[in-house]
């Protein structure tokens, strides 16, 4: 039978090294990888199919980042995105880690203490996937 | 204690989808006078991007008094399409090569393509009353 809870929530925390920075809601991914295709005479086989350079973009619909590190995210400064379970109780549950991520392609509003980036997209160096 | 930041952006999100939630649920005429002209779209594999406007109440009276079955055909689609498309005009339809006129025809047989329906959600908002239960 088909689990339909979802088990992986698409909000989650935001960290510079390790340190707490804000939080963000509505997170996709949209991954990309190359295809490495090459071809011999005498055969419309590829003799080579593999998945090349990769990219780990995503998307989101709001994000709260506190005004100390406000102006060092707009600014670039590489952040690390932790994607939670949907529920409270997170022991085995997945995590989704996206490390070294930029934020581009933003406007912002000033909030109590902090800015909100609605309707961001950014990219990050890798995606983990793991478990609580 | 202080909240930490994500705390601070979760509970302020949460404030403003509530306050979202609050607003969207007032009837509000001004607001559904524009939705009536909101231009919408339609993917379709066949003929790629169909731009339509919803149909209107004034629309339906005049589908209504079309007896014709042909007629009626040719009225819906033009009035789904001309706000989309100012430039048409109702005999342009006649014109149309019968396989893209047959396909929205089709798409028009489709509840699910022009005529979407808000249905209440069964999880967020309070279902809608029976007329026994209203008046009892």
């Amino acid at each position: 039978m088909v689990n339909t809870t979802p088990v992986l929530g698409r909000n989650g925390s935001i960290t510079i090294s390790g340190t707490e920075v804000g939080y963000v809601k509505g997170v996709t991914f949209d991954l990309e990888a190359e295809v490495i295709k090459e071809y011999k005479f005498t055969s419309d086989l590829p003799v080579v199919l593999e998945s090349g350079n990769k990219s780990f973009k995503f998307k989101f619909e709001k994000m709260y980042i506190d005004t100390t590190y406000a102006t060092m995210v707009l600014n670039g400064t590489k952040v690390t995105i932790l994607l939670g379970p949907a529920n409270s109780t997170p022991t085995g549950q997945p995590k989704y880690t996206l490390t070294n991520a930029i934020i581009f392609h933003h406007g912002f509003r000033d909030e109590q203490d902090g800015i909100v980036i609605e309707e961001g997209s950014g990219e990050a160096s890798s995606l983990t996937i793991g478990t609580y | 204690m202080s909240k930490s930041p994500a705390e601070k952006g979760r509970e302020l999100f949460e404030k403003q989808d509530a306050a979202d939630r609050e607003e969207a649920k007032k009837f509000d005429p001004k607001k559904i006078l524009e939705r009536a002209n909101e231009i919408k779209n339609v993917n379709d594999p066949v003929l790629g991007e169909v731009k339509y406007t919803i149909l209107t109440t004034g629309d339906l009276f005049k589908l209504d008094k079309i007896a014709e079955k042909e007629e009626r055909a040719r009225m819906t689609i033009f009035l789904l399409l001309h706000k989309a498309y100012p430039n048409l005009k109702k005999e342009d339809i006649d014109d149309f090569p019968a396989e893209v006129t047959t396909r929205l025809c089709e798409l028009i047989a489709d509840p699910d393509n022009f005529f979407q329906i808000p249905q209440l959600s069964k999880t967020g908002s309070e279902s809608t009353k029976t007329r026994s239960s209203l008046a009892s």
